[in-house]
């Protein structure tokens, strides 16, 4: 995957928009508890967020598929993204 | 960022207007707004490279030191520079301010003004704060800014 951290917008290798990530309540991922092994308990939305850490993009985007409305968590870090600071796409 | 969760959940969010109409439009309809100028850091910046293809021209622009620009077909025709990555359009901005707004109240900035460092990666770049809780003292918001940032994105 690659990710533009200026604007938020993840894309998958190949330069198709997945999703932009956007949080209206600022939450830290550092303040929420694990509900299982990838994912993590927002209460301002009440649903959870998953980590997309190792997740390659056929798997983000079967997420995304399922529930256009989910709430993700990427590292920059992480060695499946790429980042892209450039708006190129 | 936010010094409670729960607590956070109520507060009131403060709009930003970023043009002479909405600013405007925003007066009107009672809100005070509380003139910044729009003036970018020099802490704020992001790196790119360009990659150029020897046979066709074709360019890649990358922003990542890891792997993947390593290609016999490609030349790095930029070398990796740093940069302001936002172009705002307007020089000025202003939060609006409710009537009602209380000294001490807690509040939660959606779009901030000034340019404060929300995330900071190992790789050099530093990524622009978006929103964040704020308290207002009667003149002006005080940022509730937290600078110990990971590198972690939500959304």
């Amino acid at each position: 995957m690659k990710f533009n951290p200026n604007t938020k917008q993840l894309f998958t290798n190949e330069g198709d928009l997945i999703k932009r990530l956007h949080c209206p309540h600022g939450v830290n991922w550092k303040d929420l508890y694990h509900s299982d092994a990838i994912k993590k308990y927002c209460h301002f939305c009440g649903k959870s967020i998953i980590d997309t850490q190792n997740l390659d993009d056929d798997a983000v985007i079967a997420i995304v598929i399922q529930d256009e409305g989910v709430c993700l968590k990427l590292d920059l870090n992480d060695p499946t993204i790429r980042i892209i600071n450039h708006n190129v796409f | 960022m936010f010094s409670n969760q729960k607590e956070a959940n109520s507060l009131r969010g403060i709009k930003t207007a970023r043009d002479e109409k909405s600013i405007n439009e925003a007066a009107r309809n009672g809100f005070f707004p509380l003139l910044k100028r729009v003036e970018k850091s020099e802490s704020i910046k992001s790196k790119y490279a360009v990659l150029q293809n020897k046979k066709t021209g074709e360019i890649e622009v990358i922003g990542d030191f890891r792997g993947g620009f390593c290609s016999r077909d490609y030349e790095m025709v930029i070398d990796f520079s740093f940069y302001y990555p936002h172009n705002f359009s307007s020089p000025f901005a202003a939060y609006l301010i409710p009537q009602d707004i209380k000294v001490g109240e807690r509040v939660y900035i959606e779009d901030l003004i000034e340019d404060f460092i929300g995330v900071r990666w190992n790789q050099g770049d530093t990524y622009r704060l978006e929103s964040c809780e704020a308290v207002w003292n009667g003149k002006d918001f005080d940022i509730q800014y937290d600078a110990n940032q990971c590198a972690d994105f939500i959304g």
